[in-house]
């Protein structure tokens, strides 16, 4: 080449066709040079596998736009068994609910045919048909039972301060609660064990008592309460024991 | 991925398809009767509604989900209001159509906005759309609420689809687009046409009677190939247009719409046909003298534009057979699977 100029030639305006379905409000092209000899398909054979290769990549565009709306909008993909992740969450909530209204259904009807005077009177009488025999005349001990519309109390064994918060939700009274071990947010810190529901004798009340340890740290400490014939959570006790 | 370019036999539709859609066409009509309300007012509303669903029609849609959910196994009856709903707002959707269109003739008869005026027309699209609304309310007590509220987003995507698909087809006759792909034709086909024609009928169905167990993107491919074979079909059949047909002959020319052929043709006309070609699609121009129709049919016929139509339907319709296998290929051998499949070489030979 020497020292001659170097030959340069006009970028190409266009390197290959112009397929995007977002150009399709584009104005009428102006200028374009006469037919379009290297149109896709120029026989039928062509045609079909034009057709067909553009029909694919088009779906595909589809599905692929879909899956990332569907992300954005934190829904379901709509794959082979998979239900998203924000989708199960309601689903879960929502059988839970579900299982929870089934479950106070129950309740209230053994509590309605509980109240019943003539199921009570009933039982009363079969009762002591099965005890005759036996001839016992002392009275079982007192098991606790579940009260409607419950209040309770609560009374606290503790040298220290501290705040209590029991939350039963609204089906408090219809069960039986036992609570678990209140633990800490440290694994390390002893739970509090001494945590327990009884019948308070002169009122009659269900009242939930707290036995606090000289030596236990400061710090919140929760525990479940569960129905103590199913063992179903039905709320939590807290304790903040302050400094 | 592509799949193989296949080349559709030409072989003779089974009466199965006919006889299918005739028979769920009738279990559907039947349906569709009873969400027509029957009261005042009747001459504004009630009879205006009622007129497209008693004009017939194919009831391919309709069709196709109930054929898809009982071959996934469905009862007739979980799948029949969700067929009646796709029918009805298919109907209210052919009312607006008409009119965005300025089409003058439907099933063989006037368009309803020829017959009542626009307003009404419109009104009418609009309750009937709604009307749409009640057989999938129904569904919460018909197939649980579950089901029911996935069967209604379904709908309700489908709804969006095709929006999207007529805004860009009236949004190109507006602004004159001219030089458009044969990726932006599929792109506005599969969504003002597939979803809701071949796409949603076969994912509804699906959902139903798998209880949204089943993977649903398969229907799309599927829906999409055979939705595209169908909507092309029915381009070319504008050109052979009789009365069975039961719209305009060359009716597409004379509304403008950027079908297959007529991108194609534009594509290969010289600069001369091209301004010509233009000047006769731009709204501005007024309405399209015969003589000017005629030009634009020979246009395409010059360019082979028919043809090259043809034989992209029918590679449309090989991958759709080729997917057909993928979303049906673990359904047990059936009637309604023998049905859907038939559907693919049925589109060729519908009049």
């Amino acid at each position: 080449m020497g020292t001659s100029e170097r030959l340069h030639r006009t970028d190409p305006e266009r390197t290959g066709p112009i397929r995007d379905a977002a150009t399709y409000l584009r104005d009428a092209p102006s200028g374009d040079p006469g037919p379009a000899s290297s149109d896709a398909a120029d026989t039928p054979e062509s045609a079909v596998a034009h057709g067909v290769r553009l029909g694919y990549k088009v779906i595909e565009e589809q599905i692929l736009q879909g899956q990332q709306l569907a992300q954005r909008l934190g829904k379901a993909t709509g794959k082979l068994g998979a239900t998203g992740a924000a989708e199960a969450t309601v689903l879960i909530e929502r059988v839970l609910h579900l299982y929870k209204d089934v479950g106070a259904l129950c309740m209230d009807a053994v509590e309605a045919v509980a109240r019943s005077s003539a199921v009570r009177a009933g039982l009363a009488r079969a009762s002591d048909a099965i005890k005759a025999p036996h001839g016992s005349a002392e009275p079982p001990p007192a098991a606790p039972t579940p009260i409607a519309g419950a209040r309770y109390s609560v009374e606290v064994a503790s040298r220290r301060r501290l705040q209590v918060t029991l939350d039963l939700g609204m089906r408090a009274g219809q069960y039986v609660p036992r609570v678990l071990p209140l633990h800490a947010a440290d694994a390390a810190i002893p739970a509090l064990t001494a945590v327990s529901f009884d019948l308070d004798p002169a009122l009659s009340e269900p009242r939930l008592r707290i036995d606090v340890p000289d030596t236990q740290p400061a710090g919140t400490y929760t525990g479940v309460v569960v129905d103590s014939a199913s063992n179903e959570p039905r709320g939590v006790v807290s304790v903040r024991l302050l400094p | 991925m592509p799949g193989p370019a296949v080349v559709v036999e030409e072989a003779c539709t089974p009466s199965l398809v006919r006889e299918t859609l005739a028979e769920y066409g009738a279990i559907t009509r039947e349906a569709m009767r009873g969400y027509l309300p029957s009261g005042a007012p009747r001459e504004h509303l009630y009879d205006l509604i009622a007129d497209y669903p008693q004009r017939g029609g194919k009831m391919m849609r309709s069709s196709l989900c109930i054929a898809t959910a009982r071959a996934f196994g469905a009862s007739l009856d979980d799948a029949i209001g969700t067929a009646a709903a796709i029918e009805l707002l298919h109907n209210a959707l052919l009312i607006h159509d008409d009119i965005e269109d300025h089409s003058e003739q439907r099933r063989g008869r006037p368009t309803l906005h020829k017959l009542h005026g626009i307003p009404l027309a419109l009104n009418a699209g609009d309750a009937l759309s709604l009307l749409s609304m009640r057989p999938l309310i129904e569904n919460i007590a018909r197939i649980g609420a579950r089901r029911a509220a996935r069967v209604l987003e379904e709908s309700e995507r489908m709804a969006w689809e095709s929006a999207e698909g007529q805004a860009m087809e009236l949004g190109w006759r507006r602004d004159n687009c001219n030089g458009l792909s044969d990726a932006d034709y599929l792109t506005m086909v599969l969504k003002k046409t597939c979803w809701l024609a071949t796409i949603h009928p076969c994912r509804v169905g699906a959902l139903i009677a798998t209880h949204d167990t089943v993977d649903l993107e398969p229907f799309i491919r599927f829906g999409f190939f055979l939705g595209v074979s169908f909507q092309i079909q029915d381009d070319l059949l504008n050109f052979v247009a009789d009365e069975r047909y039961g719209k305009e002959l060359h009716g597409d020319i004379v509304e403008g719409k950027r079908t297959l052929m007529l991108n194609h043709a534009y594509r290969q006309a010289t600069p001369a046909q091209r301004s010509r070609l233009a000047e006769i699609l731009d709204p501005a121009y007024g309405a399209r003298a015969a003589a000017d129709v005629d030009w634009v049919r020979d246009l395409m016929g010059t360019c082979g534009s028919v043809e090259y139509a043809r034989s992209i339907a029918h590679g449309m319709a090989g991958a759709a057979l080729h997917e057909f296998e993928i979303a049906f290929g673990g359904v047990p051998a059936s009637r309604d699977k023998d049905f859907i499949r038939g559907l693919v070489t049925w589109v060729f030979e519908r009049t």
